[in-house]
C-alpha cells in the first residue's frame, strides 16, 4: 500500500518488545526521548468572525461565491472548449452554442421543507428515514446574477454518465451535483426553454503555490517513498468523534490513546513513535451529543429545578471530562481543538473556537490552541486544512455518491469546502467573501468525524489546474469512539498511519 | 529511582491490591509515586510476578496484525490470552503490564476509573492552586518518557490578563499575585467605564486612566514577585498624585472649615464645595495632564494651598456642618447643595486614596499631618476671614456651571459668589472638564455593586464577567448632556449612601465621609 505505513523493520534493532517486562534494575535504564517539533502557523484568520451580524440575506453569499469563482471558470472554460462563447443566462441565444457559467441548484422532491410538515402528510418521508434525498426525478437549475434556467440533458448522454476523472468536463450527471456548486456548462438553449447540456466543468482543483518541502513528491517516487517511514519522520495526529457525551462512552479506549500520544504508553518501540508525532489535532466531536448536555437538564427538571446546581453539575461532565483529558494531553505535545457539529460551539460554518471557560486546565497549556471548524494550518511547510466532518455529511445526503473520499475530492474540484452551505448547511451569512472559497490546495485535507478510515492521494493532473505533479492527501478521519482510531500524517511522505486502540479485553 | 526505593513501593502496592482491593494501572502507580512510567511498569511486572496467583494481571499488548494491510494496533488483554493474542499478531512491538488487580470479579469499568478518578483529583488540585508532587507530574507529563517542553505562554498572557485569572496560571507564585492582579484590572477597568461615561473624558480621565494603566501593565513583570509588590504599586501611583496635593492643602484644613462654619456658614458652604472642585481640578491636573495645570495654577497659584486645603477642610468638617446647613438654610441653595454634595464624596474619594496610598507608604505622613493640621487649624483661626474671602475666588467655576446647568433659575446665589463668579469666570473652562473627573473619581474609588457584564471581545467570543461597578455610572449618560457640571456630583451623591464603604483602611475619614454624605443627598432631594 502507497498509503499507509507499514511496520518498520528497523525497530527491531533498537528495542525488545519486552523490554518492560523485567524487574527494575537500575536506575537510570529508561531511555528518553524529546518530542520532535516543527514550525506551526495558524491560518485561521479568515474562519474567525469577530463581529456577527445575523441581518442579511444569504442571497449574498451565493452572489459573491459566483462572483469569486467566475473569473476562474472563464478561464477554464476558454482552456477546455476553445471557442465557445461564454454567456450569461439572458444573453443566450436560441440554437446556438454556448458556455453558461453560474451557481446550481438542484431541485430535490424528497429534500426536507419545514412547510411540509405543516402542509403535507409526513408519512412518506418518515419512512423514507434522513440518509439520503436523492431522487430519480431530481432536477437541476443553473441561476447566475442575472437568471435563472432549467438544464436539461439528452437521454443518451445520461445513460452513459460515467464519473471519469473529476475537474475535465464531463455530461451533466445530475445525481452527483450538488446546490451552491459553481459551474459552468455548454449546450444550445432549446425551443421549449431548456438548456441542452452536452458538457459541464467545475473551476478545478486550485494550484498550491507551496510544494511541500523535502522530498519532491512524485508519483513515480511515491511507491519507493511512502510505504517507508524514516527515523527522523514527523507526524501530525488526527483524531475525531471522541464522543464523551455519548450513552457509552469508552473511557479507557480514550485514555490508551491519549497516553500513547503522551508518550506513557507501550514499550519504548512506541514512545518512539509517539515523540515524533509534533502536534495532535481533533477534529472535532468531543462531546459528540449535545442532547447529553441538555438531557441532564430536562431530567433535573421532572425533580423541580432545572437549574439547580447538581443538575448543571451532571449535565457539564463530559466537558469536564474532555477538559481533562486535553489538560494531560496538552501536557505532553501541542493540541489543536476544533469544534464539531454537536459540541458546544456555534452551529453555523465556520464554527468559532470552543469557549475558553469550558475549557479551564487545558486553556493553562500554553500548547493547547482552540481552532475554528474548518481549520488551516501549516506545519514544516506542509499545509493542513481540515473540516469536522459537517461539509461531507451533507453532501452525502443530498447526492449519490457514497464514497467519503470521493466526495473530499469532488468539494476540491468545487474549490468550495461547503457548497450546500447555506442551503442544508447552516452558514454565517458573509457578504462580500465567502471564507470557503479554496483559493489554494493544501497538501493534506482532511475531514473528521467519518464512518470508517480512508486514505487517498490525489495527483495533480493536466485537466485539473493543479500542476501535474502535485499532490493532495485526501483523509477521512474516522469517529474515535466508533473505531477506535487515530490516524498519524507522515509530514514527509504524507503517508498515512492509523494507529487502533482497543481496551474492550476481548469482550 | 533506587532499587530500595521500588521494593518499598512493591509491599505498599501489594497491600493496596490485597487491603483496599485496588485497581492499580502503571499509570496511577507513576503518578502516586512520582516515578516514570516505564518503571511503573516493571514495579508492576513484579509485583504480578511475585504475587502470580493471587492477581489479576492486564497486558498491553502493541504491534501489527498479520491481515493485509497491517494495521498498528494497541490491546488490552488478561493475563490468560496473552498468548493467544502474541499469535495472532504478526509483528510484536511492545508489551508491558497495564494493570493489577485484585483476584476477584471488580467492576470492569475499575480498570480506567481508579485512573481517571487520579487525573481528576490532581487536576482539582492543580485549579485549587496547591499541586503535590502527583499534580505537578501530572502537569508536566513527567512521567513520561516523551519529554515535552511546551512553548511560552506569550500569546496567552494578555488574554489572562482579561478575564478572571486561572488560579493555576503560571508557576507557584503566580496563583497568588493572580489576586492582586486582579485590582488593577478593576481600577483600569473603572477608568475605562468612567471614560466612557463622562463623554468629556479625555482631560479629565486621563488621570485615572493613566494611574490605573501603569499598575495595571506593571503586573506581568513583576508577576513572579511577592504578593506585596504586585498590589504595592497599584493603589500607590494611583494616590500618589493626589497625597501630594492632598498633604500640602492640609495643614489649615481644619482650621478653616470651623471658622467659616461657625462664622458664615452658608457662605462657607457655598464657597466650599466649589473649593473642593477648584481644588479637584487642580489636583487632577498634575496628576492627569499637563493642559488644565498651567492654567488652573495661574488662578490658584496662591490660593491654592489655602483653599484647596480650605475645601478639603471644609470637606470634611461639612460633614458635620452640613446638617445645620442644610438643616438651616433649608431649600434655599439647591445648587450649593449639590456642590457640596459632590464635595465630600470626592473629598472621601480623595482620602480613600489617600488611605490607599498610605496603606502601601504613606501611612505616618498623615497621621502626623491631621494632628498637626488641628493645631496649626485652630491657629489659622485667624485666618478665618482671609480664607473665606479667597474661597469664593475658588469656587465660582463650579458654582457657575451649576447655575447654568439649573437654568439660572438660582436666585438665591450669594452676592459675594456671584462677584466672585466673574473674576473667575476665566478659571470655569478648564474646571469644567476637571469638574466631572470628582464624579469619575469617586466612582472609580467607591465599591459599587457586583454587575455582571457581557460584551464580544477581539476574537469574537462572547465573554461574560463580574465587574465591580461604581454606583452613580449609571445614572450619569442621561443626565450628561443636559447638565455637564451638576450630575456628575449629584450621582456620585446619590451613588454614594447606596455604595459599599471603601474598602481601603482609612478608618477615621470613612467614619466621617458617609455621614456627611448621606446629610447632603437627603437634603438634596428635599429641596428638590
Amino acid at each position: 500500500m502507497l498509503d499507509i505505513e507499514g511496520p518498520q523493520s528497523s525497530h527491531r534493532l533498537t528495542a525488545r518488545y519486552d523490554e518492560l517486562l523485567a524487574p527494575v534494575t537500575s536506575k537510570d535504564n529508561d531511555p528518553n526521548f524529546y518530542r520532535a517539533s516543527a514550525t506551526y502557523t495558524n491560518l485561521d484568520e479568515r474562519f474567525r468572525a469577530a463581529k456577527r451580524t445575523y441581518e442579511r440575506q444569504y442571497a449574498q453569499l451565493y452572489f459573491s461565491r459566483l462572483m469569486l469563482l467566475k473569473e476562474i471558470m472563464q478561464g477554464r472554460v476558454q482552456q477546455l472548449w476553445p471557442g465557445i462563447p461564454v454567456c450569461s443566462i439572458l444573453e443566450v441565444q436560441e440554437s446556438m452554442e454556448v458556455a453558461v457559467i453560474g451557481t446550481i441548484y438542484k431541485n430535490m422532491k424528497l429534500k426536507p421543507s419545514i412547510l411540509d410538515e405543516y402542509s403535507k402528510d409526513r408519512g412518506l418521508k418518515a419512512a423514507l428515514g434522513a440518509s439520503n434525498f436523492c431522487s430519480d426525478n431530481d432536477s437541476l437549475v443553473l441561476e447566475d446574477e442575472g437568471a435563472r434556467m432549467v438544464l436539461s440533458t439528452p437521454s443518451a448522454l445520461t445513460a452513459a454518465g460515467t464519473s471519469s476523472s473529476a475537474g475535465a468536463d464531463e455530461p451533466l450527471n445530475v445525481q452527483e451535483l450538488v446546490t451552491g456548486a459553481v459551474v459552468a456548462v455548454r449546450g444550445v438553449h432549446e425551443a421549449g426553454g431548456d438548456f441542452m447540456v452536452s458538457a459541464v466543468c467545475f473551476p478545478g482543483m486550485a494550484p498550491n503555490p507551496h510544494p511541500p518541502p523535502g522530498t519532491a513528491l512524485v508519483p513515480q517516487q511515491i511507491s519507493a517513498v511512502a510505504a517507508d517511514a524514516a527515523p527522523g519522520d514527523k507526524y501530525i495526529a488526527l483524531a475525531s468523534g471522541l464522543c464523551l457525551g455519548g450513552s457509552k462512552v469508552d473511557m479507557l479506549k480514550i485514555q490508551l490513546a491519549f497516553d500513547f500520544l503522551t508518550g506513557n504508553l507501550g514499550s519504548p518501540v512506541e514512545q518512539q513513535l509517539s515523540a515524533q508525532i509534533v502536534r495532535l489535532v481533533i477534529a472535532g466531536g468531543c462531546i459528540g451529543q449535545l442532547e447529553a448536555l441538555v438531557g441532564a437538564g430536562v431530567g433535573g427538571s421532572a425533580s423541580g429545578n432545572v437549574y439547580n446546581r447538581q443538575a448543571q453539575g451532571a449535565a457539564l461532565q463530559p466537558v469536564r471530562d474532555l477538559d481533562l483529558l486535553l489538560a494531560e494531553v496538552s501536557a505532553g505535545m501541542p493540541v489543536d481543538l476544533m469544534p464539531g457539529a454537536e459540541d458546544p460551539a456555534n452551529v453555523a460554518l465556520p464554527q468559532q473556537p470552543m469557549h475558553r471557560c469550558l475549557l479551564p486546565a487545558s486553556g493553562m497549556h500554553g500548547s493547547f490552541v482552540r481552532a475554528t471548524n474548518p481549520h488551516e494550518f501549516e506545519s514544516d511547510g506542509v499545509r493542513f486544512l481540515g473540516c469536522s466532518g459537517q461539509n461531507i455529511d451533507d453532501m452525502a445526503k443530498y447526492c449519490s455518491i457514497r464514497d467519503r473520499l470521493d466526495l473530499m475530492e469532488r468539494l476540491l474540484t468545487y474549490r468550495h469546502m461547503a457548497p450546500t452551505a447555506p442551503d442544508t448547511l447552516t452558514c454565517y451569512p458573509f457578504h462580500d467573501k465567502d471564507p470557503f472559497i479554496l483559493e489554494t490546495t493544501p497538501h493534506v485535507y482532511f475531514v473528521g468525524n467519518q464512518p470508517e478510515f480512508a486514505t487517498r492521494l490525489v495527483a495533480g493532473s493536466s485537466s485539473s489546474s493543479l500542476p501535474a505533479g502535485q499532490l493532495v492527501r485526501l483523509v477521512a478521519v474516522p469517529s474515535f469512539a466508533r473505531t477506535g482510531t487515530i490516524v498519524l500524517v507522515n509530514l514527509r511522505t504524507l503517508a498515512c498511519h492509523p494507529v487502533l486502540f482497543d481496551g474492550s479485553l476481548g469482550l | 529511582m533506587p532499587i530500595d526505593d521500588s521494593a518499598e513501593i512493591l509491599q505498599e502496592l501489594i497491600s493496596l491490591v490485597h487491603d483496599e482491593l485496588k485497581v492499580l494501572s502503571y499509570k496511577w502507580v507513576a503518578r502516586h509515586y512520582s516515578i516514570s512510567a516505564n518503571t511503573a511498569k516493571r514495579v508492576l511486572f513484579q509485583l504480578a510476578e511475585h504475587q502470580r496467583d493471587k492477581v489479576r494481571t492486564v497486558y498491553l499488548v502493541s504491534g501489527w496484525t498479520k491481515q493485509e494491510p497491517p494495521s498498528h494496533v494497541h490491546r488490552l488483554v488478561e493475563a490468560e490470552q496473552l498468548q493467544v493474542l502474541r499469535e495472532s499478531l504478526g509483528d510484536i512491538t511492545g508489551m508491558h503490564v497495564y494493570s493489577v488487580a485484585p483476584n476477584q470479579a471488580t467492576n470492569p469499568d475499575s480498570l480506567w476509573q481508579v485512573t481517571y478518578q487520579q487525573s481528576q483529583q490532581l487536576l482539582k488540585e492543580i485549579m485549587s492552586g496547591q499541586p503535590s508532587a502527583s499534580a505537578e507530574v501530572f502537569r508536566n507529563n513527567s512521567c513520561s518518557a516523551v519529554r515535552f517542553t511546551a512553548p511560552q505562554q506569550q500569546a496567552r498572557q494578555p488574554t489572562a490578563a482579561a478575564p478572571a485569572p486561572h488560579p493555576a496560571k503560571g508557576a507557584g507564585p503566580g496563583q497568588r499575585t493572580a489576586q492582586p492582579q486582579q485590582q488593577p484590572q478593576q481600577s483600569e477597568r473603572r477608568a475605562k467605564q468612567a471614560e466612557t461615561d463622562t463623554a468629556v473624558g479625555n482631560v479629565t480621565t486621563v488621570a485615572p486612566t493613566v494611574a490605573a494603566a501603569a499598575p495595571a501593565s506593571s503586573p506581568p513583570k513583576t508577576e513572579e514577585a511577592s504578593p506585596h509588590k504586585a498590589s504595592g504599586p497599584s493603589p500607590h501611583k494611583a494616590a500618589v498624585g493626589k497625597a501630594a496635593a492632598a498633604t500640602l492643602a492640609k495643614p489649615n484644613t481644619l482650621a478653616n472649615m470651623w471658622g467659616k462654619a461657625s462664622t458664615k456658614p452658608k457662605a462657607a458652604a457655598a464657597a466650599a464645595a466649589p473649593a473642593v472642585m477648584a481644588e479637584a481640578s487642580a489636583e487632577a491636573a498634575p496628576t492627569a495632564v499637563p493642559v488644565p495645570a498651567p492654567i488652573a495654577g495661574d488662578e490658584d497659584e496662591e490660593d491654592t494651598p489655602v483653599h484647596v486645603v480650605a475645601g478639603r477642610g471644609r470637606g470634611r468638617k461639612r460633614r458635620g456642618a452640613q446638617i445645620e446647613e442644610s438643616e438651616d438654610e433649608g431649600g434655599e441653595e439647591p445648587v450649593v447643595e449639590a456642590a457640596m454634595a459632590a464635595a465630600p464624596t470626592e473629598v472621601e474619594d480623595l482620602l480613600r486614596h489617600r488611605g490607599k496610598g498610605r496603606d502601601s507608604k504613606g501611612a505616618k505622613a498623615k497621621g502626623t499631618s491631621k494632628g498637626d493640621k488641628e493645631e496649626k487649624g485652630k491657629a489659622a483661626g485667624t485666618k478665618r476671614s482671609k480664607a473665606a474671602a479667597a474661597v469664593p475666588t475658588a469656587s465660582p467655576a463650579p458654582v457657575l456651571e451649576a447655575v447654568e446647568s439649573n437654568g439660572g433659575d438660582d436666585t438665591n446665589m450669594d452676592e459675594a459668589v456671584m462677584g466672585a463668579l466673574e473674576t473667575a469666570a476665566a478659571v470655569a473652562p478648564q474646571q469644567q472638564p476637571a469638574l466631572l473627573k470628582p464624579a469619575g473619581a469617586a466612582g472609580g474609588g467607591a465599591r459599587g455593586r457586583k454587575v455582571t457584564r457581557t460584551y464580544i471581545n477581539d476574537q469574537g467570543e462572547e465573554v461574560t464577567e463580574e465587574v465591580w461597578e461604581d454606583g452613580p455610572v449609571p445614572l450619569q449618560p442621561q443626565q450628561q448632556p443636559q447638565q455637564p457640571a451638576v450630575p456628575p456630583a449629584t450621582a456620585a451623591a446619590k451613588g454614594k449612601p447606596a455604595a459599599k464603604p471603601p474598602a481601603a483602611g482609612n478608618k477615621t475619614a470613612k467614619g466621617k465621609a458617609p455621614a456627611a454624605g448621606q446629610k447632603s443627598m437627603t437634603a438634596f432631594f428635599n429641596k428638590k
